[in-house]
């Protein structure tokens, strides 16, 4: 089972500046910042993995723009303050960014162009981290594998949403929970 | 902007100008708080939406504008919606329109989530919710991993550029992992060295 973390010792300065420099990395679209926080809280055991990723989750379900999770990072690392702390801190560098951007967009967009081709490479090797540092956190029994390969397998070449994997791993999850749970274990 | 309203050809910018569209801050708020309540899944999902709010109906942005805004959206270093809002509140209302769009439209996602959050804690205990935990942290892990080979993948690149990039995103996880050096140090590293790394052998087109 995920092994459970109920630290709320993390100060507001700390994740106003973590999750401002992660907004960073959300170059090109990749989310970097997952990388980030997974790195800074979770493989340091401040933040559960399984409550990092049900975070995440539960910020594909909702409207708006997905970075809404952090809010949920936020509070289960500090509380309310902490998730007011994580919107202080994505607003800050991306109203800045946004600004200057929309102000001087082709000036910078030459700046920024100068690492655009390498982007993909980097954020790819960002989220491989974040994947190797949750997967070495949380106990997967053999058949377990199979699905973490088959969902990047469906993710990379079928371009699945990630609510719906989120969706389907839920009601895997309750189904799991509910009734197959003794079945699939008696024949593994 | 409305049409035929465009800045002269020599303007570099795509900044707040005296023929944008002008809302107050509270127009803002609401306008973008609405946005952030009814569009699913991130920003290119909800292209139609916005263009039917912002071009069609608000005509406070043009149909060339809003796909301009969204490519600089995409490639500065920000979640690409919440930019994207932020642009479009500058170009309305200068730095504090950006700042009233961009919390408008991240309010009602965050609550929600915040609301989930509390939520879920207060059935920690539950069995049924710690393997949908389990099962959803599974799922994580492996859109992760998808994302991470999309994005490798994503672009079209040569073998030879395959390759190198390889490396560069190889060396990330090995630097962390093999060595125990900071994640952010392997990112910036493979930033400026993966530069080089792909120019290398990069063929200059003779004019």
């Amino acid at each position: 089972m995920i092994e459970s973390t109920e630290s709320l010792s993390v100060g507001v300065v700390e994740v106003v500046s973590v999750i401002a420099f992660s907004t960073l990395f959300s170059l090109g679209g990749g989310n970097g910042q997952l990388a980030i926080i997974q790195d800074h809280w979770v493989a340091a055991g401040v933040l559960s993995p399984a409550l990092f990723a049900w975070a995440y989750a539960i910020g594909n379900f909702v409207p708006g723009p997905k970075v809404s999770f952090v809010a949920g990072v936020g509070y289960f690392l500090a509380g309310f303050p902490g998730a007011f702390a994580c919107l202080i801190g994505v607003a800050i560098p991306t109203a800045i960014g946004a600004s200057l951007a929309a102000h001087w967009y082709e000036r910078m967009r030459g700046y920024v162009e100068i690492f655009l081709p390498v982007s993909g490479f980097v954020i790819a090797g960002m989220m491989l981290t974040a994947g190797i540092g949750l997967a070495v956190h949380v106990e997967i029994a053999h058949w377990e594998v199979l699905f973490v390969f088959a969902v990047a397998g469906l993710v990379w070449l079928r371009r699945w949403d990630p609510a719906l994997v989120v969706g389907l791993a839920a009601v895997i999850g309750s189904l799991r929970g509910f009734v197959l749970d003794s079945w699939v274990l008696s024949i593994f | 902007m409305q049409e035929g309203q465009e800045g002269s050809p020599g303007d570099k910018t795509i900044g707040p100008r005296e023929t944008c569209a002008r809302l107050s801050l509270f127009q803002i708020f609401k306008l973008f708080f609405r946005l952030g309540s009814v569009c699913f899944g991130g920003m290119w999902a909800a292209m139609d939406r916005l263009e039917r709010e912002l071009v069609d109906k608000r005509k406070i942005i043009t149909s060339e504008e809003q796909k301009s805004l969204m490519l600089a959206a995409a490639i500065i270093p920000a979640p690409k919606f919440l930019a994207f809002a932020a642009m479009v509140g500058y170009r309305i209302h200068g730095f504090g329109g950006a700042v009233v769009a961009l919390i408008s439209i991240l309010f009602p996602g965050a609550s929600l989530v915040l609301i989930a959050c509390v939520l879920s804690t207060q059935a920690a205990d539950s069995a049924l919710l710690n393997a949908v935990q389990h099962s959803v942290g599974l799922g994580v892990i492996g859109l992760l991993l998808g994302n991470a080979a999309r994005m490798f993948f994503a672009g079209n690149h040569s073998i030879s550029i395959l390759i190198r990039g390889l490396f560069i995103t190889a060396g990330i996880p090995v630097f962390v992992y093999l060595v125990q050096g900071p994640l952010i140090v392997a990112a910036c590293l493979s930033l400026i060295c993966g530069t080089f790394i792909l120019r290398v052998g990069e063929v200059v087109p003779n004019d």
